[in-house]
C-alpha cells in the first residue's frame, strides 16, 4: 500500500496522458479529457459503464474492395487505442473481468476486444459512500472496496490517497511513492468498513440462479415485471456485462465493410431467423431472457453472476423496472411466501 | 479457422454446385479450401459461410472428413441464402470453421446406429452416415439403419447416393415419402410412423434425429418406445447466429449457446435446459 | 392522501369488483426518486397500490395493445386520452374494451432536468403544491415545481383529458395559448438553414439505437419496423450520422398527423435526445395544412388515410 497526495496522482495521471488518452467520468459517461483536474468522483456510477471503451458501439472486424464484381480483404484494421481509466468503480472492475473472461477466454480471443483492453490503464477508486441503487454487496460484500482487474486501486482519504495495485503495469507506476504508514493503514480501515456500512442490507443470493432457473415458467412470477416493460435495450446497453452485438455489412462506394454493433436480447430481432421463426416472438420471452442470463444463465455457465449490483438498469429504466425487486421476490416465492 | 483473429474468413472457391431439390429451393455447393487451409473436422460442425458484400450465416458440413472437398447444401431462405443460390462456379466465398461440437462418433464404437432425418435436415446426417459407414471405419459401428423422409420423392436430398446406399448389404436404408406417387416403391408415410415400423434395435444403440421441429416431436416418443433412452439420442440444433464462437450471445437455450457448447445435443442435456420454445 | 389518489383507487376498485374490466393500467409509486412507474392491477384488493402525483410521466396508452384481449380501465391525462382515440381510430384497440379514467394534469415533471439538479437519488422528496422540497446529503432545498415541468407538458395544451368514461376532479385551466403551443418551434425556425441541421445533428448524433423512443410511443406499433426489415434492408444498423437521421426522421415522418406530443419519446431517451421541436413541426403542419388536430376525437379518421375536396395540395407540382 503506497502514500499518494492529490497533486502527485493528478501528475501521473496527466503524464500518461501525454502519451495517451485520458478517460473519466464526465456527466453520464466515461468521456476523454484533455487532462484529469480533479481526483474527486461522484458518488455512485455513471448512466453509462466504461465498456464502451473496450467495446465500442461500432466496431469494424474487417473491409475490402470491390472491383470488378469481385472483392479484395483488406489486410485486417485491428483498433489501436491506448489510455488511462480514471474513476472506474469496483463494481464496474467486477465487469471489466467478467468482460475479460467472456471475450478473451473461452477457446476463442476476441482480438478486437483483446487489443483495446490491453491498451488500457485502470485506475479504480473505492467507494466512499455507496449510492441508494447500489447493491453490489448482494453478489459479493467487499467489493466496494476491491482493487480487482484495477492497474492502480485508489482509496481516497482526507486529503491525500492510498494506492495499491494488482497488476505490475501497475506496480511500477506506485514504485516511487512511499509506503503507507500505520495510521494511514489504520484510517484505511475505518474507511472500509464505513464504506461497506453504507450499502443497503445484505439480500439472499444464495442459491439464486437455482431459485431463478425454476421460476422460468412460473408466468405469475414474472407479470407484473413484464406489464411495466416497454421492450427497449435501455437495460442491456447500461449494463456493464451486457456484450451481445450484431454483425452487419455494408458496402459505400466501392469500399466494404463488415462490422459489429451492440445488439440487445430485449430486440425482436435478435433471435429472429431467415426462416421467420422466432425463439422469442414477444416482449415476455425476452425480458425474462434478461434476467435469467443475468441472475442464473451466467451463474450456471461461468459460475459468476452477469449482474454486479452497479444499479444502472435500475436508474435508467424508463418503467422503473428493478432488478432488485426481482432478486428480492425470487426469495419470497421459493420460501412459499408471495 | 484463423488462429489470430476467429472473425476473419478464410478465402475459399466454388468448385461445384447442383440443385439438389426438384422444387429448386435448395442447392448443394462444394467448395476447395487452398491445400495450407484445409482443416479437420468431425460430422456434426458447421461452418459460417460468407459473401462480402452480403454476410454471413451458418450451415452444417454435409461433407465426410474423407472426401476431399466440403459440402454445404442449402436452402433458399433468406438475403444471404440466395445470394449464396445466386453464385457460379468459381466464386471465392468466406469460409469460417470448423466451428461447435460434433456427433459422438467415439462413444457410438462398438453401438449400432439409427440415424433419422427430414426433409432438408439431413446435411450433417450425411457426413455421420460417411464417416461411420466408410469402409475404414464400418467395422468400428454394428447395425446402421438410416430413415429418411420428405414430402415428395423430388425434395429428397442426395438421391443417387441413397441410391448407391440402398444397394450395400452392410447398412440399411429406409426413405420415405408423406403421400403416394408414382413410380416411388419405398416407404410412405411421416418419418415417425416409419422408424416404428421399422423398429430398429435400441440395444447399446445411439439415435441420431435431425429434422423440421415438428418430426422431432413425433419422433421421441417413438424412440421412447422402442427403448432409447435420452442421453443416446442426439440432435443438432439451430438458431440465429452471428459469430459462431459463443461471443455475440444470442444463441443460447437456458445457458447452453448452440454454436459454442452444441450444435450437437443429446436429449438428456436438453431435457434440463430452459427452453424458450 | 391526495385526493385524486383516492378517487382513482376508489374508481378503480368499484370497477373492478363490478367486473367491468380486467385490469386497471395506472401509476404506483417508483422505486427510485422522481419516478411513477406502470403499474397493471387485476384484483380490487391491490388498488391500493395505484398512485397520482407529479410523476407519472409516461403516457399509458403505450401498454393498451399488450392488453388487447381484455377489458381494460386506464387512468390518463389528456395526452394519454389523445394517444387511446387514434388506436381507436386505427383500429389497434377497441373503444368497447376500454373504460377510460380521465384526470385533468397540471403538467407532469421532467426525471432528467430533476436529475441534472439533485442527482439520481436524493434522500427524500417531497412536493408541496407548487414546491419541490428535495433532500440530499442531509441538506433541503425548495424549489418552484415549474422549473422541471417536463417541456412537452410546459407546452401542453390539451392538459384535460379528451375522450373518457368519467373524469376525476375539476378540469385545469389551459396553461399556453396556441401561438405558445409552438413557441420553441418557432425560435427554432429563427435559424438558419445550417444552424437547423446542426441541431438535428447534434441530437441524432447521441442516439445509442436502444429505439426507447419506438417502444414508449403509443402510436408506434408496427409489427415489423422499418428500421428491424431484413428483406428489403431499408437502412443501416450503424451510428453514422446518416443512419442515424434517417432513423429518426423516418420514424417521426410516420408520426404526422397522430403524434399528440405527449413527450414520451424524449421522456425515456437515455441520452436526452430533445424531439420536441420535431413533434411540435409535426403537430403544426397538420393543423395548418389540414386543420386537423391528432387524437382529438375517435370518429375522426386518420388524417393520412383519408382525402377532402380541399385538402392542402400545395405539395402537388
Amino acid at each position: 500500500m503506497k502514500i499518494i497526495k492529490t497533486d502527485e496522482l493528478l501528475n501521473l495521471i496527466n503524464n500518461l496522458g501525454k502519451e495517451m488518452d485520458i478517460w473519466a467520468p464526465v456527466g453520464d459517461s466515461f468521456e476523454r479529457v484533455p487532462s484529469l483536474k480533479t481526483v474527486e468522483i461522484p458518488q455512485g456510477t455513471t448512466h453509462f459503464s466504461a465498456k464502451e471503451i473496450f467495446f465500442p458501439k461500432e466496431q469494424t472486424l474487417l473491409t475490402y474492395k470491390r472491383e470488378d464484381g469481385n472483392f479484395e480483404l483488406d489486410s485486417v484494421p485491428l483498433p489501436d487505442a491506448k489510455g488511462v481509466i480514471f474513476g472506474l468503480r469496483s463494481c464496474d472492475l467486477v465487469a471489466i473481468a467478467e468482460m475479460d473472461e467472456f471475450f478473451t477466454g473461452r477457446t476463442y480471443t476476441d482480438v478486437y476486444y483483446q487489443k483495446l483492453r490491453e491498451g488500457m490503464l485502470l485506475f479504480g477508486v473505492a467507494c466512499k459512500q455507496a449510492a441508494p441503487t447500489c447493491f453490489c454487496n448482494w453478489f459479493d460484500p467487499d467489493v466496494p472496496v476491491n482493487p480487482g482487474v484495477a492497474d492502480v486501486y485508489l482509496y481516497p482519504l482526507e486529503n491525500y490517497l492510498l494506492a495499491t495495485s494488482t497488476t505490475e503495469r501497475g506496480e511500477k507506476m506506485l514504485s516511487s511513492f512511499p509506503d503507507a504508514d500505520e495510521e494511514s493503514l489504520e484510517k484505511l480501515e475505518r474507511f472500509k468498513l464505513e464504506s461497506i456500512a453504507s450499502l443497503p442490507e445484505k439480500q439472499e443470493t444464495d442459491g439464486l440462479a437455482d431459485r431463478i432457473y425454476e421460476l422460468f415458467d412460473d408466468k405469475q412470477f414474472w407479470q407484473g415485471t413484464f406489464d411495466r416493460c416497454l421492450g427497449c435495450g435501455i437495460c442491456t446497453f447500461v449494463c456493464p456485462t451486457c456484450h451481445c452485438f450484431d454483425i452487419q455489412e455494408e458496402i459505400i462506394n466501392r469500399v466494404g465493410r463488415r462490422y459489429r454493433l451492440w445488439d440487445s436480447c430485449q430486440f425482436s430481432l435478435f433471435t429472429l431467423e431467415a426462416s421467420g421463426l422466432n425463439p422469442r416472438p414477444t416482449r415476455f420471452e425476452r425480458m425474462r431472457q434478461r434476467f435469467m442470463d443475468k441472475l442464473s444463465y451466467s451463474y450456471k455457465e461461468f459460475g459468476k453472476y452477469q449482474c454486479v449490483g452497479c444499479g444502472r438498469c435500475v436508474v435508467m429504466c424508463p418503467a422503473n423496472i428493478d432488478i432488485r425487486e426481482v432478486i428480492a421476490k425470487s426469495c419470497t416465492v421459493s420460501r412459499g411466501g408471495g | 479457422m484463423n488462429s489470430e483473429n476467429p472473425y476473419l474468413p478464410l478465402s475459399s472457391e466454388l468448385v461445384d454446385l447442383w440443385f439438389e431439390t426438384d422444387d429448386r429451393q435448395i442447392k448443394s455447393f462444394v467448395v476447395e479450401l487452398p491445400d495450407s487451409k484445409r482443416f479437420d473436422y468431425k460430422p456434426g460442425q458447421f461452418c459460417q459461410l460468407s459473401l462480402l458484400g452480403v454476410g454471413e450465416a451458418p450451415f452444417g458440413i454435409a461433407s465426410s472428413p474423407d472426401e476431399k472437398h466440403l459440402l454445404f447444401t442449402v436452402n433458399r431462405i433468406g438475403t444471404l441464402t440466395s445470394a449464396l443460390h445466386e453464385l457460379e462456379k468459381g466464386t471465392e466465398i468466406g469460409i469460417r470453421g470448423p466451428l461447435g461440437n460434433w456427433y459422438p462418433v467415439e462413444k457410438m464404437k462398438g453401438h449400432s446406429v439409427v440415424i433419422v432425418g427430414g426433409g432438408y435436415a439431413f446435411t450433417t446426417l450425411r457426413s455421420l452416415f460417411l464417416y461411420i459407414a466408410s469402409p475404414k471405419r464400418r467395422g468400428d459401428y454394428n447395425d446402421i439403419t438410416i430413415v429418411y423422409g420428405a414430402r415428395e420423392p423430388g425434395l429428397l436430398l442426395y438421391r443417387d447416393e441413397f441410391d448407391r446406399w440402398s444397394k450395400r448389404e452392410d447398412v440399411s436404408v429406409e426413405l420415405t415419402i408423406d403421400k403416394a406417387y408414382e413410380g416411388w416403391t419405398r416407404h410412405i408415410g411421416f418419418v415417425p410412423a416409419v422408424l416404428e415400423k421399422v423398429a430398429p434395435s435400441s440395444k447399446g444403440a445411439y439415435a441420431v434425429v435431425c429434422g423440421p421441429p415438428i418430426m422431432i416431436k413425433f419422433t421421441l416418443p417413438v424412440l421412447e418406445k422402442l427403448g432409447f433412452p435420452p442421453e443416446r439420442i442426439y440432435t443438432s440444433l439451430e438458431m440465429r447466429m452471428k459469430c459462431g464462437i459463443g461471443k455475440c450471445g444470442r444463441c443460447n437455450i437456458g445457458e447452453k449457446y448452440i454454436c459454442y457448447d452444441g450444435p450437437v445435443f443429446s436429449f438428456e442435456e436438453l431435457k434440463g435446459l430452459n427452453a424458450d420454445f | 392522501m391526495d385526493s385524486v389518489t383516492s378517487q382513482i383507487r376508489e374508481r378503480a376498485k368499484a370497477l373492478l369488483s363490478e367486473g367491468k374490466v380486467d385490469v386497471v393500467i395506472g401509476f404506483t409509486e417508483g422505486t427510485i426518486p422522481f419516478t411513477a412507474r406502470p403499474v397493471a392491477v387485476a384484483h380490487p384488493e391491490e388498488v391500493e397500490c395505484l398512485v397520482w402525483n407529479r410523476f407519472c410521466r409516461l403516457n399509458l396508452a403505450s401498454y393498451l395493445r399488450q392488453f388487447k384481449d381484455k377489458k381494460i380501465g386506464i387512468i390518463a391525462k389528456g395526452c394519454d386520452t389523445r394517444s387511446i382515440a387514434i388506436l381507436c381510430t386505427e383500429q389497434q384497440v377497441n373503444r368497447d374494451n376500454i373504460y377510460i379514467i380521465g384526470i385533468p394534469c397540471e403538467g407532469m415533471l421532467s426525471r432528467k432536468t430533476l436529475r441534472e439538479r439533485f442527482g439520481d437519488t436524493p434522500e427524500k422528496v417531497e412536493i408541496k403544491d407548487d414546491i419541490i422540497e428535495v433532500t440530499t446529503s442531509g441538506k433541503k432545498e425548495s424549489v418552484p415545481i415549474s422549473n422541471f415541468l417536463d417541456t412537452a407538458c410546459r407546452f401542453c395544451i390539451h392538459p384535460n383529458p379528451v375522450v373518457y368514461d368519467e373524469m376525476i376532479d375539476d378540469e385545469v385551466p389551459i396553461r399556453v395559448s396556441q401561438e405558445e403551443h409552438y413557441s420553441l418551434l418557432r425560435e427554432f425556425e429563427k435559424k438558419s438553414p445550417d444552424e437547423r441541421w446542426k441541431y438535428f445533428r447534434e441530437e441524432f448524433s447521441k442516439c445509442i439505437r436502444c429505439y426507447a423512443c419506438r417502444e414508449a410511443c403509443p402510436t408506434c406499433y408496427c409489427e415489423e419496423c422499418f428500421v428491424d426489415s431484413l428483406n428489403p434492408k431499408w437502412i443501416d444498423k450503424g451510428f453514422s450520422e446518416s443512419d442515424l437521421s434517417i432513423w429518426h426522421l423516418t420514424r417521426l415522418y410516420h408520426q404526422a398527423g397522430r403524434c399528440v406530443e405527449c413527450g414520451n419519446c424524449s421522456a425515456v431517451c437515455p441520452v436526452g435526445i430533445d424531439f420536441n421541436v420535431m413533434t411540435q413541426k409535426l403537430s403544426l403542419d397538420a393543423l395548418q395544412m389540414f386543420q386537423y388536430e391528432a387524437g382529438m376525437s375517435i370518429d375522426e379518421k386518420p388524417l393520412l388515410q383519408t382525402f377532402k375536396q380541399d385538402d392542402y395540395n400545395d405539395f402537388v407540382m
